[in-house]
């Protein structure tokens, strides 16, 4: 499988190697060879996908310069809008919303004709880590179908490992980019907070969620960064200082860098076969003339309970909204309106949304907001604190994106606290607004292993050009 | 540990509907998630390695001006809604399976 996808498919369209309508129609067989058994995609747009690519034939044919990730066949996680196609969240709530108007991602690139293929799974409302908790049922990991791709854009993460999709958008609001990257052997980008527009992205929680690109190499990743990354005014936490990457620099040098490593996330918990090749790849750095520096957080690991009470509240808050008045699932039994809103929401919304649900409702409460709430806040800002500390002494600091490798399939449900643990080197970066990536650094058996890195707001080039240098390093 | 009535407050709270067959479940449930929670409260100070006194550059809202604009149309608007009525949503005051 080749790997800098993009920048390859690109030079076959334009040198007329394969026009957009049958590169098209072959990621079509694909998924409809595939997707059977992975269940990454829950919609398929084979008449908009072709729609599309025909445009972009018809523009190839006279002469016209292709933009930016023109014609390149891709897939939206299904908790990012898309006018006139559903848009699901994969949740019984919304199984047949369509919105009204298209997600500032999608709308970028749907006018540099990027082909949308489909709408990729994802657990109901981002809400877990294996993808199991979406209605259309668990994504499986493309290594090994005894084992989940992760969560919760899964379905992005398969379908891109599996090249059934060149790229795919994804959304992290605590690792949901970059774990299921990193279970799946492919690259994920989550951006600075502020990096890339939220606005038609259904909000989980708004002060950590952030869409990015899941693909299949660090130069792809920087390519569609570069596409989505801008200030829009339609999202009030947009940043105008997020930068571009100079993708011209891209070039894997390390040299005279510094970077950390924070010695706990490399204890308890971490999988041996993650922590020899995490390792691997720290002295691959260390080789090729980057230093080195031992850094120390040692209670880091409360930043999961802090992640989980700040996320849920602001959960119990946005979803809100879902009481079957406007748009989404409405219950037809009910004796008044109250009732009606209670039962919509209580049919509507599955377990682990109703437990999220309740576990902000109840930080918030009267009585508990200043225990865990307030308390939570206060930590957070500390965390913050720290990194900010931290990126004065380094330029970026590495960690394995997950403890382990891919869960077996059923076990989040049958240990939901215990799964959440597991979200203790990806959570951080979330907390702290921080850009952080996930690239391939090695197998362990037959799952691959994910290293992560993350950088200082703003500092996308740097962590890219890092992960490059990994990339380069392992035959993957 | 939490008890029943308070969970039954919650739920209440988050209009959410716990019948008396979940409500030992979903009990346990909340007891293991807030025993989780509490672990920020097991000491008053936290080490997270902050050393360096770093200026803040918080993220500010960017609101946009407030000017009236074009928007959604009102069919738009309603396209999602389950029992529109005469350009409104529209409830009814109660609703029975056919």
């Amino acid at each position: 499988m080749m790997k800098n996808r993009i920048s390859q498919i690109r030079s076959m369209l334009e040198s007329k190697e394969i026009s957009c309508t049958e590169l098209t129609k072959k990621y079509l067989a694909a998924i409809d060879a595939e997707n059977n058994s992975f269940h990454a995609f829950t919609t398929i747009c084979e008449t908009e996908a072709l729609a599309t690519a025909a445009k972009v034939d018809r523009r190839i044919a006279e002469g016209e310069k292709l933009m930016p990730l023109e014609g390149i066949p891709m897939s939206l996680k299904d908790n990012i809008c898309t006018k006139d196609i559903v848009t699901s969240c994969c949740s019984k709530m919304l199984e047949d919303f369509v919105p009204i108007y298209d997600a500032t991602v999608w709308a970028a690139l749907k006018a540099s004709n990027a082909v949308l293929l489909g709408k990729t799974n994802l657990d109901e409302f981002a809400m877990g880590s294996s993808s199991e908790t979406s209605v259309c049922g668990g994504t499986l990991n493309p290594y090994s179908k005894d084992h989940v791709a992760g969560g919760s854009s899964g379905g992005s993460a398969c379908a891109v490992a599996k090249n059934m999709s060149v790229y795919s958008l994804g959304s992290d609001t605590g690792g949901s980019v970059r774990q299921p990257s990193s279970f799946c052997g492919v690259v994920g980008l989550k951006p600075t907070f502020g990096a890339v527009s939220r606005y038609g992205a259904i909000s989980y929680a708004s002060s950590f969620d952030q869409i990015g690109p899941i693909t299949a190499s660090v130069d792809d990743a920087a390519e569609v960064f570069n596409a989505i990354s801008f200030y829009d005014e339609m999202d009030a936490t947009s940043d105008p200082k997020t930068k571009k990457v100079d993708l011209t620099k891209l070039d894997g040098n390390v040299r005279g860098m510094k970077i950390g490593v924070i010695r706990e996330f490399f204890e308890n918990g971490v999988k041996p076969g993650v922590l020899s090749a995490v390792n691997n790849s720290i002295k691959t750095l260390s080789d090729a003339g980057a230093e080195i520096v031992v850094l120390s957080m040692p209670d880091i690991k409360y930043a999961v309970p802090v992640y989980y009470i700040l996320a849920c509240a602001e959960a119990s808050s946005n979803l809100g909204r879902f009481d079957g008045i406007r748009y989404g699932y409405k219950t037809d039994s009910y004796s008044n309106i109250n009732e009606m809103i209670v039962k919509t929401r209580s049919e509507g919304f599955g377990k682990e949304v109703k437990r999220r649900i309740l576990l902000g409702t109840y930080v918030l409460s009267s009585g508990y907001y200043d225990a865990y709430y307030k308390k939570a806040q206060a930590m957070r800002a500390a965390i913050k604190q720290a990194f900010s500390g931290a990126f004065a002494k380094v330029d970026a600091i590495i960690a394995p994106t997950v403890p382990t490798t891919a869960f077996k399939n059923g076990f989040t449900e049958s240990d939901p606290i215990e799964a959440y643990m597991n979200d203790i080197c990806t959570v951080p970066a979330n907390i702290a607004g921080l850009p952080a990536i996930s690239v391939p650094c090695g197998m362990d058996g037959a799952l691959p292993v994910g290293a992560q890195l993350i950088g200082n707001r703003f500092c996308e080039q740097t962590i890219l050009n890092i992960a490059k240098a990994i990339e380069q390093s392992i035959k993957f | 540990m939490v008890t029943k009535e308070e969970v039954l407050k919650i739920a209440k709270l988050a209009s959410l509907e716990i019948d008396e067959s979940e409500l030992e479940e979903a009990t346990a449930g909340m007891s293991e998630i807030i025993e989780f929670a509490n672990k920020i409260n097991e000491a008053a100070e936290f080490n997270f390695g902050a050393e360096a006194d770093v200026p803040d550059d918080a993220l500010v809202n960017a609101i946009r001006a407030d000017e009236v604009v074009e928007s959604f149309t009102n069919e738009e608007i309603l396209k999602n809604c389950k029992t529109a009525r005469d350009g409104f949503f529209y409830i009814a005051k109660s609703g029975r399976k056919i």
